[in-house]
């Protein structure tokens, strides 16, 4: 096992030109003190008047109200998206990044046909499969249409929710597909592998440590995702009490340790999520030190992502007047 | 013309040629690295200049090794005589600066293309980059002055 995080790829050259390009680009990343100057931002008009010298100034003209703040976030989204794009030297990278939301996409559209719903606006446009090609697949129900992999998730998907008839099923059935096929051999670059595989250790150890505070133990061998570097099996019948000191020899002890606290503490899980978030940022972080190669540009989309996910949590607890410090209780750190 | 002079062109050609290819691959990295950062900042092209051509001086270095040879043996007027044993000696003191220059070049273009995006964030450390790029370039000197003392000390 690793000390702190995963190792990953080596140096490669053909990078120089995107990666310069990259480091130009974080710099108008929202560090901390911005964040903390969202965060003193008395309503969501005021956060949205403190964006207008980032990326996100363009958009701002364009909002109807605050309250349309995701259109904005979508659109920066996009824009990182297409600079990946544009960036990303080997097509595979791309697909792979992408094909975490097919499988997003799948899962939303099983759930609309089994609760003969509409959920559309739910679908995400950053598939390798267009929305609209994947909504008329599953409306045509011509799932061959599908790539073998999203097949088969489909077919987990529909048929573990048939086990219960529970939804909750779905989500577990199509993410244990996704992780199988994201923290696979096939995807050659160690620094994505990597990070599918240590989001699939904390949400492993997050289910365990959910189901076990709630009581419902049988449910934990149905619930862990494939994929990650901790042989799960091991952990899932310790008991919370001590569950952090056994996981004393992998990185993510501190996590759990602080998280396990705070949950008896509070009864909130906020506090472990956050850690898991922080995490995850800190091995995007990882990258600052690769001068020439394509994490750099992975880390950026994805921490793009987490500034995203930022501004939505500051929005959301602006709009319902949370105070300050119960929206920053959940707020990952900025890449 | 002699087999000597034949060996001693060929340590020049190797110099240049080498020495340049390390040149050429280090400003290859540093430039297209600073073109990335200028794609986004393109005020920044002063303070990065300097960064981008650092790792041209090795193609520099190989060239006065060249000339140095040109010059020794004649070839811009009537060629000297030279044995192949000379021509030997010439060509192996050619070495020392073709391959520390090779290397050092990519090298250096590594550390440069580094120090440009240090550059982009900080521009204010630009200079330190370049203390950094420049410690590579210590080895591609060392690597001229043996191949000059070298060349001073075989006599034609």
């Amino acid at each position: 096992m690793f000390v702190r995080y995963p190792p990953f790829g080596k140096e490669k050259t053909d990078y120089a030109y995107a990666v310069g390009r990259i480091r130009a680009l974080e710099t108008r990343l929202l560090d901390r003190q911005r964040v903390e100057r969202l965060l003193e931002a008395k309503d969501a008009e005021e956060v949205l008047r403190s964006l207008q010298d980032t990326d996100y100034g363009a958009y701002i003209p364009q909002l109807e109200s605050p309250l349309a703040f995701e259109d904005m976030l979508e659109a920066e989204r996009a824009r990182a998206f297409e600079l990946f794009e544009e960036l990303a030297l080997e097509e595979e990278l791309v697909y792979w990044v992408r094909s975490f939301y097919d499988f997003h996409n799948v899962k939303v559209l099983i759930k609309s046909l089994i609760a003969e719903k509409d959920f559309r606006y739910a679908l995400s446009p950053h598939g390798n499969i267009p929305p609209e090609d994947i909504k008329a697949i599953f409306q045509e129900e011509r799932y061959d249409k599908l790539p073998a992999h999203l097949q088969t998730a489909v077919e987990k998907g529909i048929s573990s929710y048939y086990e219960k008839r529970d939804p909750q099923r779905i989500s577990l059935a199509v993410d244990q597909s996704a992780y199988l096929y994201l923290t696979g051999r096939s995807v050659r670059d160690a620094f994505l592998r990597n990070y599918f595989r240590l989001q699939a250790d904390l949400l492993n150890l997050m289910t365990v440590v959910r189901l076990k505070f709630i009581g419902r133990e049988d449910l934990i061998r149905f619930s862990l995702l494939p994929g990650g570097f901790l042989e799960i099996e091991r952990y899932t019948q310790e008991p919370l009490d001590t569950l952090s000191g056994r996981l004393y020899h992998t990185p993510y002890y501190a996590i759990f340790d602080e998280g396990i606290n705070s949950l008896r503490a509070k009864g909130s899980f906020s506090r472990l999520y956050k850690l898991m978030d922080d995490y995850l940022v800190g091995y995007l972080k990882e990258t600052r030190t690769v001068a020439l190669g394509p994490e750099p540009l992975i880390a950026y989309l994805y921490g793009k992502m987490n500034e995203i996910k930022i501004l939505r949590m500051i929005f959301v607890g602006k709009i319902y007047h949370m105070s300050k410090e119960e929206i920053k209780e959940r707020l990952p750190l900025p890449y | 013309m002699e087999s000597g002079l034949i060996i001693a062109i060929a340590g020049a050609g190797l110099a240049a040629f080498l020495a340049g290819i390390g040149s050429a691959v280090g400003i290859g990295l540093a430039g297209r690295s600073a073109a990335g950062v200028l794609a986004e900042d393109p005020d920044k092209f002063g303070r990065l200049f300097l960064l981008v051509a650092l790792p041209g001086t090795q193609g520099f270095y190989g060239f006065i090794a060249a000339l140095f040879v040109i010059l020794k043996v004649g070839l811009l007027g009537t060629p000297i005589a030279i044995s192949v044993a000379q021509g030997w000696q010439i060509f192996f003191a050619s070495l020392p600066v073709a391959f520390a220059g090779l290397l050092s070049g990519i090298h250096q273009g590594k550390v440069c293309a580094a120090g440009v995006e240090m550059g982009a964030k900080r521009p204010e450390a630009t200079m330190k980059a370049v203390i950094y790029g420049a410690m590579v370039e210590t080895y591609a000197v060392l690597g001229l002055l043996i191949t000059l003392f070298l060349l001073i000390g075989i006599k034609v």
